[in-house]
């Protein structure tokens, strides 16, 4: 189904604060966040998996961003033919272990056969690990649960990294 | 053993005690999880909950239900801490049943995923 493209609906994150990001991830999978046209608010299960995506975004972002510059992690929403298209911005210390983490955690799942495969390996991984490890699991559930393919860019200063991941409405 | 009630997650505890013909472990205590589990670190809560869950599984020859098919929500963080409790029930020799809802997407991709772990006393059922 090709959606028209509508304007963004953009949401700001000040701090990182878990509560918020749940809440909004809970107005984007009751489709409360919406204003109605354009956006497939009647599709349960694609708000579910867009619901998934924001979160694990939002969460990321709200674990590894540099909030000590007193800048804002940003949402945006926007319908780009027939896809969703979630981006999340956040500001990054230059050199960031956890953003080259990230980095190479794209490649990686890039490399492999499929998001199910890559999902069922990091399961394993995590099992096999002492506890208290990092997840590394959102972006791997965004592919597999959510169905999207995810990038990464760091600007040229590494202080701001951008996520972009893209639904395609069914 | 009791109930766990943290932030927007519950974690409700019954011991369902079993006759001898309905299997070698003599009771079954059941975990069920209803709400969203949506804190940064869930394991600093709940694993000390899933250590006195397998302590009172080993003392009373109990088998462990998960029970997440009333679950609305989970992150990723969450389900890490859930697949290091059902590795350390494996480990402990504590049989494991996880319990989830097929018609939600999520839980039918994130628990099915589970298969690879399957053996060594864990297995999946849906409802």
């Amino acid at each position: 189904m090709a959606l028209p493209l509508t304007s963004a609906i953009v949401e700001a994150l000040p701090a990182p604060d878990f509560r918020q990001i749940d809440q909004l991830r809970a107005r984007v999978e009751d489709g409360s966040l919406f204003p109605g046209e354009g956006f497939p608010s009647e599709d349960s299960e694609l708000r579910e998996s867009l619901a998934i995506v924001c979160g694990e975004l939002l969460e990321n972002a709200a674990k590894y961003s540099d909030w000590t510059a007193g800048r804002s992690v940003s949402l945006t929403l926007i319908v780009e033919g027939a896809d969703l298209v979630v981006r999340v911005e956040n500001p990054v210390r230059p050199g960031d272990e956890h953003v080259r983490e990230l980095l190479m955690g794209l490649a990686w799942l890039e490399a492999q056969p499929s998001a199910a495969v890559a999902y069922q390996h990091r399961v394993m991984a995590i099992a096999a690990a002492r506890p208290g490890g990092p997840s590394r699991l959102g972006l791997l559930r965004i592919a597999y649960e959510a169905g999207c393919s995810v990038v990464a860019e760091l600007d040229p200063t590494e202080t701001l990294l951008t996520m972009v991941a893209r639904l395609p409405v069914r | 053993m009791h109930d766990l009630s943290e932030g927007d997650l519950a974690i409700r505890q019954r011991t369902v005690s079993l006759s001898a013909a309905e299997g070698r472990r003599d009771a079954v205590l059941e975990l069920t999880w209803l709400g969203r589990s949506v804190d940064q670190q869930p394991r600093e809560k709940l694993a000390p909950y899933f250590q006195q869950a397998l302590s009172e599984a080993l003392t009373d020859r109990a088998r462990l239900e998960l029970h997440f098919e009333r679950l609305e929500h989970v992150n990723s963080s969450t389900i890490t801490a859930i697949i290091q409790f059902i590795q350390e029930a494996k480990s402990r020799k504590v049989p494991v049943t996880v319990v989830f809802d097929p018609t939600r997407r999520w839980q039918r991709l994130s628990f099915e995923a589970l298969r690879v772990l399957s053996g060594g006393g864990l297995e999946l059922r849906s409802v």
